[in-house]
C-alpha cells in the first residue's frame, strides 16, 4: 500500500521559474536597483539639456550618451546584483533552506541567474524607452524649428528626411539587444566567480578587472596568433589572456550603429549565438564549482 | 584546489576552440564597417589614463564626444594646434562618424588656415603666414582623405573634397574628379554631378568634354543660370555652329538655384 506521495523530477522548469521570480522580487526590493536606475535615467534624461550643437551633432551625442549609459548601467546592475546573490543567501540562511528541499543546485543557480537576467531586461527596456523618448522629443523640437524657418518646400522635405534619418531608427534595436547580451554574459561570469569567491567585494573587483581585460582580449589574441616577438613569459601571459578571457569588444557595435552603420542580421545572430554560448559555458562552470562547494 | 582544475582545464579547452570563431567574427564585423577605431598612444595622451580605460571598456563613442566638445573650447581660444590633436583623437575613436571628419576638415582647411594667414600681429612675415596656411590646408585635406578611407561610400566627404580643391586650391581638375565621384555615391545631392561639369569647364583642354556633360544636364535637369551661362560661354569658346547650339539666351526660362534643389 505504499506509494510515493510526490514524484520528484530531476529538472523542473516550474521550480526554476519560482526561484527566478523570487530572485527578481528580492532584487527589485534592493536599493541598488533603484539607485542604478535613477542614475541611468538622470544621465539619459539630462543629455537632452546638455547638448547645444547643430542637429546632427545633437543626435549623435544624444545617441552616444544614451547608449553608453544603457551599456554601463546594465553591466553594473548585473554585476552588483549577481555578486550579492550567493553571499546574501548564505548570510540569510535562505540558501540552506532552499537546498534542504529537493532542489538541485543547478536549478538553484539557474533560477537565481534568470532572476538577474529578468532584472537586467526590465532595466534595459526602461532605459531604452526613456532613450527613445528623449530622441523623439528632440526630433520633434528640431522638426518644428526647421518647419518654422524653412520656406522652400523641396528644401523642407530634404531637411525633414535628414532629421528623421539622424534621430531614432530601428537599427538601434539590435545594438541595444547586444548591450543586453553583454550584460547577461558578464552577470553569468560574475556568478561563476562568486561560486568560489570568499566575499562579494572580491567578486566585484575580479569581475571589473575581467570586464576591462575582456575589452583588450582581441589585442592579446592577435598578438599571440601572429607569434609576437616577446619574452617567453610575455607570450605565456598573452596566451592565457587570449584563451581564458572572453572577447567583449565583439559585442560593442553600438558606437558604429549610432552613426548610421546598420548591423547585418546574419552577423547579429552570429554574435548573439556566440554570446549565448559564452553564457552557457560560464553557467556550466559555475555549476561545476558550486556542485562541489561545501556549504 | 582539485575542484578548480576541471573548470580551468575546461576554460583553456574552450579558449582553444573559441579563438578561430572570435577571429572570424571580428573580421566579419570589420567587413561590415564595425571595429574600425584605432586606440593608440596618441589617443591615450589626449584622453588621459581614465579616459583611455573608458574608451577601451566600450565607451569609445562617449569619449570621442567629450574630445569633440573640447575641440569647441580650443576653437574659442583659437588654439589651432591643440584642435588638430583633439580632432585627430576624436576621429580615430569614431572613424565612422562622418560629421567628425567634416568638422575636422572645416576647422583646419578653412578656420585655422585663414586665421594663420591673417595673423599679422603674431607673425609679421607673410611668407611664413602663407606657409602656415598651406600646412593647415594640407591637414584639412588629409582629414577628408582619411575620412574617405574609412567611409568610402559617403558622398558628402567627396563633395567637401571637391569644394576644397575648387575654392581653396583652385585645382579644378581634381575638384571635377571629386565631385564626379561624389555624384556616383548613394545619397548624393543632385547638384553635385553638375558641379563636376562646372569644374571640368575650367580645366584647359577639357572644354569639349565639359560641354557634352553640361548639355546632358541642360536636357535632363533643372536649367539653372550657372549652367546656362557656362554652356553659352563654351559654345562661344568652342565655336559651336549656331544650328547645333543647345542654349539661346534670348528665349530660355531659367530656374533659380534654390528652385533647382
Amino acid at each position: 500500500m505504499s506509494s510515493p506521495a510526490h514524484s520528484h523530477s530531476l529538472f523542473s522548469g516550474g521550480r526554476v521559474f519560482a526561484l527566478a521570480q523570487n530572485t527578481l522580487l528580492e532584487l527589485i526590493r534592493m536599493r541598488v536597483f533603484y539607485f542604478m536606475l535613477l542614475f541611468a535615467m538622470m544621465v539619459i534624461g539630462s543629455s537632452l539639456f546638455t547638448v547645444q550643437f547643430s542637429f546632427q551633432e545633437q543626435f549623435q551625442v544624444l545617441k552616444d550618451v544614451g547608449l553608453g549609459a544603457i551599456s554601463i548601467f546594465s553591466w553594473l546592475l548585473g554585476l552588483l546584483c549577481t555578486a550579492l546573490l550567493l553571499p546574501k543567501d548564505t548570510e540569510d540562511r535562505t540558501l540552506y533552506t532552499i537546498l534542504a528541499k529537493p532542489v538541485p543546485r543547478f536549478e538553484y543557480l539557474l533560477g537565481k541567474l534568470l532572476g538577474v537576467f529578468l532584472l537586467i531586461g526590465i532595466s534595459v527596456v526602461l532605459m531604452s524607452l526613456l532613450f527613445a523618448g528623449v530622441l523623439g522629443l528632440r526630433e520633434q523640437q528640431v522638426l518644428a524649428e526647421t518647419i518654422r524657418t524653412t520656406s522652400n518646400p523641396n528644401d523642407l522635405a530634404e531637411a525633414i528626411a535628414t532629421i528623421k534619418a539622424s534621430a531614432f531608427n530601428w537599427n538601434l534595436v539590435p545594438g541595444i539587444a547586444l548591450i543586453y547580451l553583454k550584460a547577461i554574459l558578464c552577470a553569468t561570469l560574475t556568478l561563476f566567480i562568486s561560486t568560489f569567491a570568499s566575499s562579494s567585494v572580491f567578486t566585484v573587483l575580479v569581475s571589473v578587472v575581467i570586464y576591462l581585460i575582456g575589452h583588450v582580449q582581441g589585442i592579446a589574441r592577435e598578438y599571440w596568433l601572429a607569434g609576437g616577438n616577446g619574452a617567453p613569459l610575455t607570450k605565456i601571459m598573452v596566451a592565457l589572456v587570449a584563451l581564458v578571457f572572453p572577447d567583449l569588444q565583439l559585442f560593442n557595435v553600438v558606437d558604429e550603429i549610432a552613426v548610421g552603420t546598420a548591423v547585418p542580421m546574419l552577423l547579429f545572430w552570429k554574435i548573439t549565438g556566440f554570446g549565448l554560448l559564452y553564457t552557457l559555458v560560464y553557467m556550466l562552470l559555475a555549476q561545476v564549482v558550486f556542485s562541489t562547494k561545501e556549504l | 584546489m582539485k575542484r578548480f582544475l576541471l573548470p580551468i582545464a575546461f576554460l583553456v579547452g574552450f579558449g582553444i576552440l573559441k579563438l578561430p570563431v572570435e577571429k572570424l567574427l571580428l573580421s566579419q564585423e570589420q567587413a561590415a564597417g564595425f571595429q574600425a577605431a584605432q586606440l593608440n598612444l596618441h589617443v591615450r595622451s589626449q584622453l588621459g589614463q581614465m579616459g583611455f580605460v573608458a574608451a577601451l571598456s566600450g565607451f569609445r563613442a562617449v569619449m570621442a564626444d567629450l574630445l569633440f566638445i573640447r575641440v569647441g573650447t580650443a576653437f574659442q581660444k583659437t588654439e589651432w594646434g591643440r584642435m588638430k590633436l583633439l580632432l585627430e583623437s576624436a576621429t580615430q575613436l569614431q572613424p565612422k562618424a562622418v560629421m567628425f571628419w567634416e568638422m575636422a576638415h572645416f576647422h583646419m582647411a578653412y578656420d585655422a588656415a585663414i586665421a594663420s594667414r591673417e595673423n599679422r600681429i603674431q607673425q609679421p612675415s607673410e611668407t611664413l603666414r602663407r606657409r602656415a596656411e598651406r600646412e593647415y590646408m594640407h591637414i584639412g585635406e588629409q582629414f577628408l582623405l582619411d575620412g574617405i578611407s574609412f567611409n568610402p561610400d559617403n558622398s558628402r566627404l567627396y563633395e567637401h573634397l571637391g569644394r576644397f580643391y575648387s575654392k581653396r586650391l583652385y585645382d579644378h581638375e581634381r575638384a571635377a574628379e571629386a565631385y564626379a565621384t561624389s555624384a556616383k555615391k548613394p545619397g548624393a545631392h543632385e547638384y553635385v554631378g553638375r558641379f563636376a561639369a562646372y569644374e571640368l569647364a575650367e580645366v584647359p583642354g577639357k572644354e569639349a568634354q565639359a560641354y557634352q556633360q553640361l548639355c546632358h544636364f541642360y536636357k535632363t535637369g533643372p536649367r539653372v543660370p550657372t549652367l546656362e551661362n557656362l554652356i553659352h560661354r563654351l559654345e562661344e569658346k568652342l565655336a559651336v555652329p549656331p544650328s547645333e547650339r543647345v542654349y539661346s539666351p534670348s528665349n530660355q526660362e531659367t530656374v533659380s538655384p534654390a528652385q533647382a534643389r
